[in-house]
């Protein structure tokens, strides 16, 4: 009995320990090179299938952006990624403000000065709706 | 990431996002009012929508970076200093006082005040340990950080995703009335914080960053509906967030329309938005905010 009781402890604990360790090395490294000046606020950690052409990137996050500050948005691949992350930015009127794939063009870093304060939706995909797995950063720049 | 530089970006023109005219005009920014949104239908938001309101709270460590750019001295005497984590009984006031700390790290460790930040870490530890959530905390390495300000940016890296992991595991084992205090904890230690300062620093951006808590606590409000009626303790809370958002009734934010600007500098996209919001708040209605602000925050911390 007392043996049970050790194992079922043990089963019960080490999971627990384990999912408290900041045990994402892709979000570690991204945050770090976001650069000098700027202060980690949130990651997004972005995983998708192969998808469909569709009108909308499949996968949406909100996040508040206040006025007068600058936001860094750094995207980043894992090694075994068959997609390239891309992000659109847009408010709450479903305006778009930035995206990080124009004119054909990809970008990794986006950094956003903000002059309205409110809730914006982050859109995120991989590139042709690629399957992939990415990490997506947001820093606050100082 | 050195906290001690600020730099002004220069930005290079390189192409206009819209071709379009700016042809800017003023609208209203509308806001649902609070007494509009009553318990029955906040209790039907979906969980989504929950999820996304937990997460529309500005970082405290935002707010400090305002008072770093205004060079506003740290101050010790701000922080929940009172607060006795070995005395506190209850989930409900772990959970919020859990919140309140967290902010006053986010303002220790902008400020580098590094020594400091381990006493509040010994407290923060009791109260997550209080709601099992210790395990998110890395407890030994963030106090190994703190004792080199080289490692300062790891050390911001480490608190804030803490925090973030606590959020997210509290909200996916259904234990959202934790995650909604420790939230407000959060917003009402970075209000008071702003608050404060103004009134001794008047700023611009900082007195506007507090009108435009109108939004913020609207959805705070939204948040801890729910949760109104399960305990006197969660009834008096919001009771109290209610007081403030009242005082908040007539301050008007407005916007003017306009297309983002975006160009690419050094591989990297930049973008600055044009359209721009708008706080119109007189003297009189901050003084009263700042006043409810300060009873609300102290009679909570007070309360072990």
């Amino acid at each position: 009995m007392k043996k049970c009781l050790i194992i079922l402890s043990f089963l019960l604990i080490v999971p627990i320990w384990l999912s408290g360790q900041s045990s994402d090395p892709l979000m570690k490294k991204c945050a770090m090179s976001s650069g000098p000046n700027t202060t980690f606020l949130k990651d997004f950690r972005v995983q998708l299938g192969k998808g469909t052409t569709q009108p909308e990137l499949r996968f949406k996050q909100v996040f508040p952006l206040s006025k007068n500050m600058t936001y860094k948005f750094t995207l980043c691949n894992s090694e075994n990624s068959s997609g390239k992350l891309i992000l659109k930015i847009k408010d709450s009127d479903g305006s778009l403000q930035a995206s990080s794939y124009v004119s054909g063009k990809t970008f990794s870093e986006i950094n956003f000065t903000c002059k309205k304060t409110g809730t914006y939706n982050l859109y995120f995909d991989f590139l042709d709706f690629q399957p992939g797995l990415g990490v997506g950063i947001v820093s606050l720049v100082k | 990431m050195s906290v001690r530089l600020f730099l002004i970006q220069v930005l290079v023109l390189l192409f206009i996002f819209s071709c379009g005219g700016s042809n800017k005009k003023t609208a209203e920014f509308v806001f649902p009012e609070a007494d509009s949104i009553p318990v029955s239908e906040a209790e039907k938001l979906s969980d989504e929508a929950i999820d996304d309101i937990g997460r529309n709270i500005s970082s405290p460590v935002e707010i400090a970076n305002v008072l770093q750019r205004m060079s506003v001295p740290f101050s010790a005497g701000y922080l929940a200093s009172s607060i006795d984590a070995s005395r506190l009984s209850t989930s409900f006031e772990k959970a919020f006082k859990l919140g309140i700390l967290g902010a006053d790290l986010g303002y220790l460790n902008m400020y580098e005040k590094t020594g400091t930040s381990i006493d509040v870490l010994s407290s923060i530890k009791k109260l997550a340990d209080g709601i099992n959530v210790g395990q998110f905390f890395d407890f030994e390495s963030i106090k190994r950080l703190s004792r080199n300000r080289a490692n300062l940016d790891s050390l911001l890296l480490i608190s804030q995703n803490s925090y973030n992991q606590i959020d997210k595991y509290l909200r996916e084992k259904g234990r959202g009335q934790l995650s909604a205090l420790m939230i407000t904890g959060v917003w009402i230690e970075g209000q008071y914080l702003a608050t404060q300062m103004l009134k001794l620093h008047p700023d611009t951006i900082l007195r506007n960053r507090v009108g435009e808590q109108k939004i913020i606590l609207n959805d705070l409000l939204m948040l801890l509906a729910p949760y109104c009626n399960v305990s006197p303790q969660f009834t008096s809370l919001c009771q109290d967030m209610q007081d403030i958002k009242e005082k908040y009734r007539d301050i008007r934010i407005t916007f003017t329309v306009g297309d983002p600007v975006m160009e690419e500098k050094d591989g990297a996209l930049v973008v600055k938005q044009t359209e721009e919001s708008k706080v119109e708040m007189n003297d009189e209605q901050l003084a009263v905010i700042i006043v409810i602000t300060n009873s609300v925050r102290n009679k909570l911390i007070s309360n072990n």
